[in-house]
Protein backbone atom coordinates (compact mmCIF):
# COMPACT_ATOMS: atom_id res chain seq x y z
CA UNK A 1 0.00 0.00 0.00
CA UNK A 2 1.51 3.36 -0.97
CA UNK A 3 2.00 6.09 1.71
CA UNK A 4 0.28 8.99 0.95
CA UNK A 5 1.02 12.91 2.83
CA UNK A 6 -2.04 15.15 2.50
CA UNK A 7 -1.26 18.96 3.81
CA UNK A 8 -4.61 20.52 4.86
CA UNK A 9 -5.92 17.25 4.88
CA UNK A 10 -8.85 17.97 6.99
CA UNK A 11 -11.42 20.30 4.85
CA UNK A 12 -11.92 21.57 1.17
CA UNK A 13 -9.81 19.58 -1.59
CA UNK A 14 -7.63 18.08 1.02
CA UNK A 15 -10.31 16.78 2.74
CA UNK A 16 -11.80 15.12 -0.62
CA UNK A 17 -8.44 14.00 -1.67
CA UNK A 18 -8.00 11.97 1.75
CA UNK A 19 -11.37 10.30 1.19
CA UNK A 20 -10.13 9.65 -2.59
CA UNK A 21 -6.92 7.35 -1.29
CA UNK A 22 -8.29 5.65 1.50
CA UNK A 23 -10.75 4.69 -0.54
CA UNK A 24 -8.43 3.11 -3.16
CA UNK A 25 -6.64 1.40 -0.31
CA UNK A 26 -3.55 4.04 0.46
CA UNK A 27 -1.84 4.18 3.55
CA UNK A 28 -3.15 7.96 4.19
CA UNK A 29 -1.06 11.01 6.47
CA UNK A 30 -3.26 13.93 6.57
CA UNK A 31 -1.95 17.28 8.35
CA UNK A 32 -4.23 20.18 9.92
CA UNK A 33 -4.54 22.97 12.24
CA UNK A 34 -7.25 21.61 13.91
CA UNK A 35 -6.96 20.00 17.45
CA UNK A 36 -6.70 15.54 16.39
CA UNK A 37 -10.43 15.15 18.81
CA UNK A 38 -12.19 17.89 16.89
CA UNK A 39 -11.43 16.30 13.42
CA UNK A 40 -10.47 12.51 13.66
CA UNK A 41 -13.74 11.55 14.14
CA UNK A 42 -14.83 12.85 10.87
CA UNK A 43 -11.99 11.50 8.53
CA UNK A 44 -11.85 7.64 7.96
CA UNK A 45 -10.71 5.41 10.32
CA UNK A 46 -7.47 4.07 8.67
CA UNK A 47 -6.77 8.24 8.26
CA UNK A 48 -3.57 9.12 10.20
CA UNK A 49 -3.95 12.62 11.42
CA UNK A 50 -1.43 14.85 12.22
CA UNK A 51 -1.89 18.05 13.98
CA UNK A 52 0.21 20.42 12.72
CA UNK A 53 0.78 24.15 11.91
CA UNK A 54 2.99 23.88 8.67
CA UNK A 55 3.93 27.72 9.19
CA UNK A 56 5.75 26.02 12.56
CA UNK A 57 8.67 23.88 12.96
CA UNK A 58 7.67 20.48 10.64
CA UNK A 59 10.16 18.12 13.10
CA UNK A 60 6.80 17.10 14.86
CA UNK A 61 4.54 16.39 11.25
CA UNK A 62 8.28 14.44 10.48
CA UNK A 63 8.02 12.16 13.53
CA UNK A 64 3.98 10.98 12.24
CA UNK A 65 5.85 9.99 9.08
CA UNK A 66 7.16 6.74 7.80
CA UNK A 67 10.16 6.42 6.50
CA UNK A 68 9.26 6.72 3.00
CA UNK A 69 6.53 8.66 1.05
CA UNK A 70 5.25 7.53 -2.44
CA UNK A 71 3.63 10.46 -2.93
CA UNK A 72 2.83 14.22 -0.69
CA UNK A 73 0.29 16.60 -1.76
CA UNK A 74 0.85 19.86 -0.70
CA UNK A 75 -2.84 21.35 -0.40
CA UNK A 76 -2.82 23.44 2.43
CA UNK A 77 -3.55 26.79 1.72
CA UNK A 78 -5.11 30.25 2.49
CA UNK A 79 -6.52 33.11 0.84
CA UNK A 80 -7.78 36.28 1.41
CA UNK A 81 -10.22 38.79 -0.73
CA UNK A 82 -8.97 42.86 -0.30
CA UNK A 83 -7.36 45.37 -2.13
CA UNK A 84 -3.44 45.80 -1.26
CA UNK A 85 -4.07 48.74 0.82
CA UNK A 86 -6.68 46.97 3.03
CA UNK A 87 -4.35 43.99 4.06
CA UNK A 88 -2.89 44.05 7.40
CA UNK A 89 1.07 42.80 7.92
CA UNK A 90 -0.33 39.70 9.75
CA UNK A 91 -2.27 38.54 6.88
CA UNK A 92 0.38 39.57 4.60
CA UNK A 93 2.62 37.57 7.10
CA UNK A 94 0.14 34.65 7.46
CA UNK A 95 -0.06 34.05 3.37
CA UNK A 96 3.22 34.11 2.83
CA UNK A 97 3.71 31.71 5.29
CA UNK A 98 1.53 29.19 4.70
CA UNK A 99 1.01 28.98 0.92
CA UNK A 100 4.98 30.17 0.11
CA UNK A 101 7.05 29.16 2.93
CA UNK A 102 5.67 26.33 3.93
CA UNK A 103 5.24 24.01 0.77
CA UNK A 104 8.65 24.87 0.22
CA UNK A 105 10.34 23.81 3.41
CA UNK A 106 7.99 21.06 3.37
CA UNK A 107 9.19 19.77 0.14
CA UNK A 108 12.75 19.81 1.41
CA UNK A 109 12.07 18.11 4.57
CA UNK A 110 10.35 15.34 2.51
CA UNK A 111 13.11 14.85 -0.04
CA UNK A 112 14.41 11.93 1.59
CA UNK A 113 11.32 10.48 1.77
CA UNK A 114 10.14 10.69 -1.40
CA UNK A 115 13.37 10.10 -2.99
CA UNK A 116 13.56 6.34 -1.28
CA UNK A 117 10.33 4.96 -2.76
CA UNK A 118 11.31 7.59 -6.13
CA UNK A 119 8.27 9.23 -5.44
CA UNK A 120 6.04 11.92 -6.13
CA UNK A 121 5.52 15.76 -5.18
CA UNK A 122 2.58 17.52 -5.94
CA UNK A 123 2.07 21.16 -5.41
CA UNK A 124 -1.44 22.97 -5.00
CA UNK A 125 -1.44 26.24 -6.56
CA UNK A 126 -4.40 28.25 -8.35
CA UNK A 127 -5.35 29.09 -11.65
CA UNK A 128 -4.68 32.76 -9.96
CA UNK A 129 -1.26 32.44 -10.25
CA UNK A 130 -1.99 33.75 -13.88
CA UNK A 131 -3.19 36.87 -14.74
CA UNK A 132 -4.06 40.02 -13.10
CA UNK A 133 -6.10 39.88 -9.78
CA UNK A 134 -6.79 43.69 -8.02
CA UNK A 135 -9.33 41.96 -5.25
CA UNK A 136 -7.00 38.95 -4.41
CA UNK A 137 -3.26 40.58 -5.30
CA UNK A 138 -1.41 39.16 -2.25
CA UNK A 139 -2.56 36.01 -2.68
CA UNK A 140 -2.52 35.18 -6.72
CA UNK A 141 1.53 36.21 -5.61
CA UNK A 142 2.30 33.76 -3.21
CA UNK A 143 0.27 31.01 -5.60
CA UNK A 144 2.83 32.50 -8.27
CA UNK A 145 5.62 32.25 -5.97
CA UNK A 146 5.31 28.55 -5.90
CA UNK A 147 4.45 28.02 -9.56
CA UNK A 148 8.28 29.63 -9.96
CA UNK A 149 9.87 27.27 -7.48
CA UNK A 150 8.27 24.35 -8.94
CA UNK A 151 9.11 25.11 -12.78
CA UNK A 152 13.00 25.18 -11.38
CA UNK A 153 12.37 22.29 -9.31
CA UNK A 154 11.07 19.31 -11.21
CA UNK A 155 13.94 20.33 -13.13
CA UNK A 156 16.14 20.00 -10.16
CA UNK A 157 14.74 16.79 -8.30
CA UNK A 158 14.15 14.93 -12.49
CA UNK A 159 15.02 11.28 -12.09
CA UNK A 160 14.92 11.20 -8.38
CA UNK A 161 11.18 12.54 -7.34
CA UNK A 162 8.68 13.72 -10.01
CA UNK A 163 7.40 17.44 -9.13
CA UNK A 164 4.01 18.25 -10.06
CA UNK A 165 2.04 21.71 -10.04
CA UNK A 166 -1.70 21.69 -10.11
CA UNK A 167 -3.44 24.81 -10.29
CA UNK A 168 -7.38 24.26 -9.82
CA UNK A 169 -9.76 27.11 -10.74
CA UNK A 170 -12.21 27.98 -8.41
CA UNK A 171 -13.40 24.79 -5.91
CA UNK A 172 -16.71 24.80 -3.87
CA UNK A 173 -14.49 25.03 -0.44
CA UNK A 174 -14.86 26.67 2.67
CA UNK A 175 -11.92 28.00 1.62
CA UNK A 176 -14.12 31.36 -0.15
CA UNK A 177 -15.59 32.14 2.87
CA UNK A 178 -12.85 32.42 5.20
CA UNK A 179 -11.12 34.73 2.46
CA UNK A 180 -14.16 36.73 2.49
CA UNK A 181 -15.71 35.74 -1.02
CA UNK A 182 -19.23 37.16 -1.17
CA UNK A 183 -22.07 34.75 -2.20
CA UNK A 184 -22.19 35.63 -5.37
CA UNK A 185 -23.94 34.08 -8.34
CA UNK A 186 -20.95 32.44 -10.40
CA UNK A 187 -20.18 30.21 -7.03
CA UNK A 188 -22.61 28.22 -8.15
CA UNK A 189 -20.76 27.21 -10.79
CA UNK A 190 -17.51 26.35 -8.74
CA UNK A 191 -16.30 22.86 -9.18
CA UNK A 192 -17.25 20.25 -6.61
CA UNK A 193 -14.05 19.11 -4.62
CA UNK A 194 -14.95 15.75 -4.53
CA UNK A 195 -13.99 16.05 -8.97
CA UNK A 196 -11.34 18.31 -8.14
CA UNK A 197 -9.69 15.55 -6.15
CA UNK A 198 -10.46 12.94 -8.65
CA UNK A 199 -8.51 14.88 -11.40
CA UNK A 200 -5.36 15.76 -9.08
CA UNK A 201 -5.33 12.02 -8.16
CA UNK A 202 -5.33 11.55 -12.25
CA UNK A 203 -3.01 13.78 -13.18
CA UNK A 204 -0.44 12.35 -10.02
CA UNK A 205 -0.54 9.34 -11.35
CA UNK A 206 0.18 10.23 -14.83
CA UNK A 207 3.18 12.48 -13.83
CA UNK A 208 1.68 15.39 -15.48
CA UNK A 209 1.10 18.66 -14.28
CA UNK A 210 -1.89 20.73 -14.88
CA UNK A 211 -4.10 23.94 -15.19
CA UNK A 212 -7.78 23.47 -14.30
CA UNK A 213 -8.52 26.28 -16.19
CA UNK A 214 -12.42 27.95 -16.92
CA UNK A 215 -13.11 25.46 -19.22
CA UNK A 216 -12.82 22.48 -16.67
CA UNK A 217 -14.81 24.56 -14.48
CA UNK A 218 -17.76 25.14 -17.18
CA UNK A 219 -17.37 21.62 -18.24
CA UNK A 220 -18.00 19.88 -14.44
CA UNK A 221 -20.70 22.89 -13.98
CA UNK A 222 -22.58 21.82 -16.85
CA UNK A 223 -22.11 18.06 -15.98
CA UNK A 224 -23.25 18.78 -12.50
CA UNK A 225 -26.20 20.45 -13.77
CA UNK A 226 -27.04 17.56 -15.81
CA UNK A 227 -27.06 15.09 -12.72
CA UNK B 1 10.48 64.20 -7.76
CA UNK B 2 11.13 62.26 -4.80
CA UNK B 3 12.46 58.72 -5.31
CA UNK B 4 13.22 55.85 -2.74
CA UNK B 5 15.42 52.87 -4.24
CA UNK B 6 15.93 49.77 -1.69
CA UNK B 7 18.98 48.16 -1.91
CA UNK B 8 21.04 51.00 -2.62
CA UNK B 9 24.45 50.05 -1.99
CA UNK B 10 25.30 47.50 -4.23
CA UNK B 11 24.97 46.28 -7.56
CA UNK B 12 22.03 47.36 -9.60
CA UNK B 13 20.49 49.40 -7.04
CA UNK B 14 23.24 51.30 -6.20
CA UNK B 15 23.56 52.08 -10.17
CA UNK B 16 20.11 53.22 -10.17
CA UNK B 17 20.99 55.43 -7.51
CA UNK B 18 23.62 56.86 -9.21
CA UNK B 19 21.99 57.40 -11.97
CA UNK B 20 18.90 59.19 -9.99
CA UNK B 21 21.22 61.30 -8.18
CA UNK B 22 22.75 62.60 -11.25
CA UNK B 23 19.55 63.63 -13.20
CA UNK B 24 18.65 65.91 -9.76
CA UNK B 25 15.91 63.69 -7.98
CA UNK B 26 15.57 63.63 -4.30
CA UNK B 27 16.87 60.30 -3.16
CA UNK B 28 16.26 57.73 -0.31
CA UNK B 29 18.80 55.47 -0.49
CA UNK B 30 17.78 52.64 1.54
CA UNK B 31 19.97 49.69 2.71
CA UNK B 32 20.95 47.61 5.48
CA UNK B 33 24.67 47.93 4.63
CA UNK B 34 25.30 51.28 6.33
CA UNK B 35 28.83 51.69 5.78
CA UNK B 36 28.66 51.19 1.88
CA UNK B 37 25.41 53.86 2.32
CA UNK B 38 28.19 56.38 3.67
CA UNK B 39 30.12 56.17 0.29
CA UNK B 40 26.73 57.68 -1.86
CA UNK B 41 26.66 61.04 -2.00
CA UNK B 42 23.79 63.50 -2.70
CA UNK B 43 21.04 60.68 -1.32
CA UNK B 44 19.46 60.73 2.16
CA UNK B 45 20.90 57.22 3.77
CA UNK B 46 18.52 55.15 5.51
CA UNK B 47 20.21 52.20 6.94
CA UNK B 48 17.20 49.43 7.03
CA UNK B 49 16.67 45.94 7.45
CA UNK B 50 13.76 45.79 5.15
CA UNK B 51 12.02 42.42 6.38
CA UNK B 52 11.72 44.85 9.66
CA UNK B 53 8.13 45.19 10.92
CA UNK B 54 8.73 48.97 11.22
CA UNK B 55 10.38 49.48 7.54
CA UNK B 56 7.44 50.14 6.07
CA UNK B 57 6.91 53.40 8.42
CA UNK B 58 10.30 54.65 8.07
CA UNK B 59 10.05 55.01 3.97
CA UNK B 60 6.58 55.99 4.40
CA UNK B 61 7.98 58.88 6.98
CA UNK B 62 10.03 60.42 3.76
CA UNK B 63 6.80 60.34 1.66
CA UNK B 64 4.94 61.43 -0.70
CA UNK B 65 6.89 59.30 -2.70
CA UNK B 66 7.03 59.36 -6.54
CA UNK B 67 9.09 56.55 -7.51
CA UNK B 68 9.77 53.29 -5.51
CA UNK B 69 12.50 50.95 -7.06
CA UNK B 70 12.39 47.66 -5.20
CA UNK B 71 16.02 46.08 -6.08
CA UNK B 72 16.76 45.05 -2.45
CA UNK B 73 17.82 40.81 -2.92
CA UNK B 74 19.38 38.39 -2.35
CA UNK B 75 20.17 34.47 -3.75
CA UNK B 76 21.61 31.39 -2.70
CA UNK B 77 22.26 28.70 -5.33
CA UNK B 78 22.99 25.03 -5.42
CA UNK B 79 20.47 22.02 -5.11
CA UNK B 80 17.28 22.88 -3.04
CA UNK B 81 17.68 20.46 -0.33
CA UNK B 82 21.45 20.97 0.31
CA UNK B 83 20.70 25.17 0.50
CA UNK B 84 20.02 25.77 4.38
CA UNK B 85 16.32 26.33 5.71
CA UNK B 86 16.72 29.61 6.72
CA UNK B 87 18.45 31.00 4.16
CA UNK B 88 15.46 29.58 1.49
CA UNK B 89 12.96 31.48 4.43
CA UNK B 90 15.20 35.01 3.98
CA UNK B 91 15.03 34.87 0.15
CA UNK B 92 11.44 34.40 0.43
CA UNK B 93 11.18 37.20 3.08
CA UNK B 94 13.45 39.43 1.51
CA UNK B 95 13.00 39.33 -2.19
CA UNK B 96 9.22 38.94 -2.04
CA UNK B 97 7.17 39.19 1.24
CA UNK B 98 9.04 42.82 2.09
CA UNK B 99 8.22 44.52 -1.25
CA UNK B 100 4.90 43.25 -1.10
CA UNK B 101 4.73 44.47 2.84
CA UNK B 102 5.82 47.72 1.85
CA UNK B 103 4.04 48.58 -0.40
CA UNK B 104 0.74 47.45 0.91
CA UNK B 105 1.68 49.70 3.85
CA UNK B 106 2.69 53.08 1.60
CA UNK B 107 -0.93 52.68 -0.19
CA UNK B 108 -2.77 52.10 3.31
CA UNK B 109 -0.49 55.37 4.67
CA UNK B 110 -1.09 57.20 1.70
CA UNK B 111 2.50 57.79 1.27
CA UNK B 112 2.66 58.05 -2.24
CA UNK B 113 2.05 61.28 -4.85
CA UNK B 114 -1.16 61.01 -7.10
CA UNK B 115 0.92 59.52 -9.85
CA UNK B 116 3.89 57.46 -8.02
CA UNK B 117 5.38 54.41 -9.60
CA UNK B 118 6.08 51.01 -7.89
CA UNK B 119 9.06 49.21 -9.62
CA UNK B 120 9.94 45.90 -8.39
CA UNK B 121 13.28 44.08 -9.61
CA UNK B 122 12.06 40.76 -10.76
CA UNK B 123 14.24 38.47 -12.76
CA UNK B 124 14.69 37.14 -16.05
CA UNK B 125 14.15 33.44 -14.58
CA UNK B 126 10.19 34.10 -14.75
CA UNK B 127 10.63 33.57 -18.44
CA UNK B 128 13.54 31.23 -18.64
CA UNK B 129 13.49 29.00 -15.13
CA UNK B 130 16.44 28.94 -12.90
CA UNK B 131 17.36 25.40 -11.50
CA UNK B 132 20.00 26.01 -8.76
CA UNK B 133 17.96 28.78 -7.30
CA UNK B 134 14.59 27.36 -6.74
CA UNK B 135 13.52 29.70 -3.45
CA UNK B 136 14.89 33.02 -5.62
CA UNK B 137 12.75 32.04 -8.41
CA UNK B 138 9.72 31.35 -6.52
CA UNK B 139 10.61 35.11 -4.97
CA UNK B 140 10.75 36.51 -8.52
CA UNK B 141 7.60 35.22 -9.53
CA UNK B 142 5.97 36.02 -6.84
CA UNK B 143 6.68 39.69 -7.47
CA UNK B 144 5.61 40.06 -11.17
CA UNK B 145 2.47 38.40 -10.27
CA UNK B 146 2.20 40.84 -7.26
CA UNK B 147 3.41 43.75 -9.84
CA UNK B 148 0.71 42.99 -12.38
CA UNK B 149 -2.22 42.73 -10.09
CA UNK B 150 -0.99 45.59 -8.52
CA UNK B 151 -1.27 47.38 -11.75
CA UNK B 152 -5.13 46.91 -11.84
CA UNK B 153 -5.48 47.76 -7.97
CA UNK B 154 -3.81 50.74 -7.98
CA UNK B 155 -5.87 54.34 -7.84
CA UNK B 156 -5.73 55.70 -11.31
CA UNK B 157 -2.39 57.90 -12.37
CA UNK B 158 -0.16 55.42 -10.01
CA UNK B 159 1.81 52.39 -12.27
CA UNK B 160 3.81 48.97 -11.23
CA UNK B 161 6.10 48.55 -13.20
CA UNK B 162 8.14 44.44 -12.90
CA UNK B 163 11.51 44.55 -14.40
CA UNK B 164 12.82 41.43 -15.27
CA UNK B 165 16.79 41.70 -15.51
CA UNK B 166 19.21 38.82 -17.12
CA UNK B 167 22.54 38.57 -16.24
CA UNK B 168 24.60 41.28 -14.77
CA UNK B 169 28.33 42.36 -13.92
CA UNK B 170 27.73 42.42 -10.51
CA UNK B 171 29.24 41.27 -6.86
CA UNK B 172 25.90 39.57 -6.24
CA UNK B 173 25.88 37.69 -9.47
CA UNK B 174 29.34 36.21 -8.90
CA UNK B 175 28.67 35.47 -5.36
CA UNK B 176 25.81 32.94 -6.74
CA UNK B 177 27.67 31.73 -9.95
CA UNK B 178 29.85 28.80 -10.26
CA UNK B 179 33.32 28.21 -9.87
CA UNK B 180 35.64 29.66 -12.38
CA UNK B 181 33.15 31.76 -14.11
CA UNK B 182 34.65 35.13 -13.09
CA UNK B 183 35.33 35.59 -16.95
CA UNK B 184 31.55 34.74 -17.93
CA UNK B 185 30.03 37.21 -15.12
CA UNK B 186 32.79 40.33 -16.23
CA UNK B 187 31.42 39.99 -19.64
CA UNK B 188 28.15 40.64 -18.65
CA UNK B 189 25.67 43.74 -19.23
CA UNK B 190 26.90 46.16 -16.93
CA UNK B 191 24.68 47.76 -14.04
CA UNK B 192 24.99 51.23 -15.18
CA UNK B 193 24.00 50.40 -18.45
CA UNK B 194 20.93 47.93 -17.02
CA UNK B 195 20.32 51.46 -14.41
CA UNK B 196 19.96 53.72 -18.10
CA UNK B 197 17.42 51.39 -19.69
CA UNK B 198 15.40 50.38 -16.67
CA UNK B 199 14.64 54.23 -16.03
CA UNK B 200 14.20 55.49 -19.90
CA UNK B 201 11.51 52.73 -19.82
CA UNK B 202 10.21 54.06 -16.46
CA UNK B 203 9.89 57.60 -18.02
CA UNK B 204 8.20 55.97 -20.80
CA UNK B 205 5.26 54.64 -18.80
CA UNK B 206 6.45 50.61 -19.53
CA UNK B 207 5.36 48.13 -17.12
CA UNK B 208 6.84 45.11 -18.24
CA UNK B 209 10.68 45.82 -18.95
CA UNK B 210 13.88 43.32 -19.90
CA UNK B 211 16.35 45.89 -20.12
CA UNK B 212 18.87 45.13 -23.10
CA UNK B 213 18.82 43.18 -26.06
CA UNK B 214 20.25 40.00 -25.03
CA UNK B 215 17.88 39.81 -22.30
CA UNK B 216 14.70 40.32 -24.37
CA UNK B 217 16.19 37.15 -26.51
CA UNK B 218 16.47 35.19 -23.28
CA UNK B 219 12.90 36.15 -22.59
CA UNK B 220 11.32 35.00 -25.72
CA UNK B 221 13.45 31.89 -26.23
CA UNK B 222 12.15 31.29 -22.74
CA UNK B 223 8.62 31.99 -23.69
CA UNK B 224 8.73 29.79 -26.93
CA UNK B 225 10.57 26.61 -25.85
CA UNK B 226 10.61 27.40 -21.75
CA UNK B 227 11.34 23.60 -21.11
CA UNK B 228 14.24 23.78 -23.15
CA UNK B 229 15.44 26.91 -22.41
CA UNK B 230 15.13 25.69 -18.45
CA UNK B 231 17.38 22.81 -19.15
CA UNK B 232 19.65 24.77 -20.54
CA UNK B 233 20.26 26.95 -18.07
CA UNK B 234 20.23 23.57 -15.51
CA UNK B 235 23.40 22.32 -17.81
CA UNK B 236 25.09 26.03 -17.30
CA UNK B 237 24.22 26.45 -13.73
CA UNK B 238 23.03 23.67 -11.53
CA UNK B 239 25.06 21.43 -12.83
CA UNK B 240 28.29 23.27 -12.28
CA UNK B 241 27.65 24.31 -9.27
CA UNK B 242 29.53 21.65 -7.10
CA UNK B 243 28.56 23.49 -3.39
CA UNK B 244 25.63 25.64 -2.21
CA UNK B 245 26.64 29.06 -2.67
CA UNK B 246 25.01 31.62 -0.47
Amino acid sequence: MPNILITGGSDGIGRALVDHYTHAGGTVFATGRRKKADVSPALPPSCHYIAADLTQDLTAIQAALPETLDLAILNAGAGRVAPPAEHGPESIKAMVALNTTAPLLLAQALYPRLKASRGTLVFIGSTAARGAHKDFAVYAATKAALDGAYRSLRLEWEGAVTVLMIHPGPTATAMHDKAGLPQIAARKLFTNPATVAATIAKAAARGKSRRLGLGYTLRHALAGGRR
Amino acid sequence: MKVVITGAAHGLGRALTEAVIARGDDVIAVDHDDQALGQINGAISLALDLTGAHSADAIAAHGPIDLIIHCAGISGTGPFEQIPTDRHRAIIALNFEAPVQITCALLAQGALSATSTHAFVGSLSTYTGYPGAVSYAASKDGLASFARSLNAALPKGQRAACIFPGPMATDHAARYAPENSAKTVAARQSPADAATLILAALDAGKTTIVPGAKARALALAGRLAPTLMARALKKGIYDKLSDPKL
